[in-house]
């Protein structure tokens, strides 16, 4: 017959069971906003430095995480960047299996050239993308995306959105990415995403 | 790195730390460098200090490095960054602020300059 302690502690392991089975089984448990089955951001048509075409589906296979900004930013997008760049090296082998890509929202500004060089001072992989303002802004609205120039002094700036949007192995949209977020959690969502069943 | 920024009522210098003439303390300004092709960058402050009774408003600001300084603001709204120009960045009695780079930063300065330059110059400031 189970004494009281032996009763209590049997007891104790049955909950932790329960929780730590629970917690495994939690939907819910990339860090990142889990947008999965968003009826937008389906898909993007885009120009690469070299002017060739670059859809979504050139990426199957890979987890695509795309940002949008403008190489004139100060902060927020450089830090967007830095931080893939974090995500990557803690990706370790399996940032192979990540394409970064950065589409201007300022295209006015940011050349193919602009581009090449830009997204390469970060990490020679990074993919910069452009097209012209009505096609841009068409992208834009297809990922939710705002932006908005703002003049400053002789020149202007642009409000715009920071999330960063990952694409599964599949194609499908499945996360918006904080900008507050760390370079862990991106890291830990993206391996996760990498851990489903093909 | 050098900076010079004028206050109301004087104007000032700092060579990294340095207490100014007056009640304001800059501690710290850097740059990171700019990426390639931006010939914008953002200069922060490790902290502005007033330890004085009275507001201070930095106004403006020169550099060698760069050809336009501003102040800026640039606040988060949900997830749209948003950033415009200020008048001054304005230190009541007593406070303290921070302007760090990829930080929740409320305020920062914003140069403008042809690219070779300003990350030059960045990276020299980092050693």
């Amino acid at each position: 017959m189970l004494n009281r302690r032996q009763f209590q502690s049997g007891l104790l392991a049955t909950v932790s069971s329960l929780w730590l089975s629970g917690c495994k089984d939690a939907p819910q448990s990339f860090k990142s906003l889990d947008i999965t089955g968003a009826e937008y951001g389906r898909s993007f048509d885009l120009l690469d430095p070299d002017g060739q075409r670059r859809k979504l589906s050139d990426f199957k296979g890979r987890l695509v995480m795309v940002f949008f900004g403008f190489t004139q930013c100060p902060d927020v997008c450089p830090t967007a960047l830095s931080r893939a760049v974090a995500v990557q090296q803690l990706l370790g082998p399996d940032a192979a299996r990540l394409q970064v890509i950065f589409v201007t929202i300022d295209p006015e500004r940011d050349t193919g050239e602009l581009l090449r060089g830009y997204t390469a001072a970060f990490d020679p992989g990074f993919l910069g993308l452009r097209a012209d303002a009505a096609r841009t802004a068409a992208v834009a609205r297809e990922f939710k995306v705002f932006y908005q120039k703002v003049a400053t002094g002789s020149s202007y700036t642009m409000d715009h959105t920071a999330l960063s949007y990952v694409f599964d192995p599949k194609g499908h949209l499945r996360l918006a990415v904080r900008h507050a977020q760390s370079a862990d959690e991106v890291a830990h969502d993206l391996k996760r995403l990498l851990a489903e069943p093909a | 790195m050098r900076i010079d920024i004028a206050t109301g009522r004087q104007r000032l210098s700092s060579v990294l730390t340095l207490t100014l003439a007056g009640d304001v303390t800059i501690d710290h300004p850097y740059a990171v460098p700019s990426p390639a092709g931006a010939r914008t960058g953002g200069m922060y402050f490790r902290r502005l200090t007033n330890a004085g009774k009275g507001l201070e408003r930095l106004i403006s600001a020169t550099t060698p490095i760069a050809r336009t300084i501003e102040f800026h603001e640039m606040r988060m709204h949900g997830e749209v960054m948003k950033m415009r120009a200020l008048d001054a960045i304005e230190l009541p009695a007593g406070a303290e602020l921070s302007v760090r780079h990829g930080g929740r930063k409320e305020v920062m300065v914003w140069v403008q300059k042809p690219r070779e330059a300003v990350a030059a110059h960045a990276d020299h400031s980092n050693h």
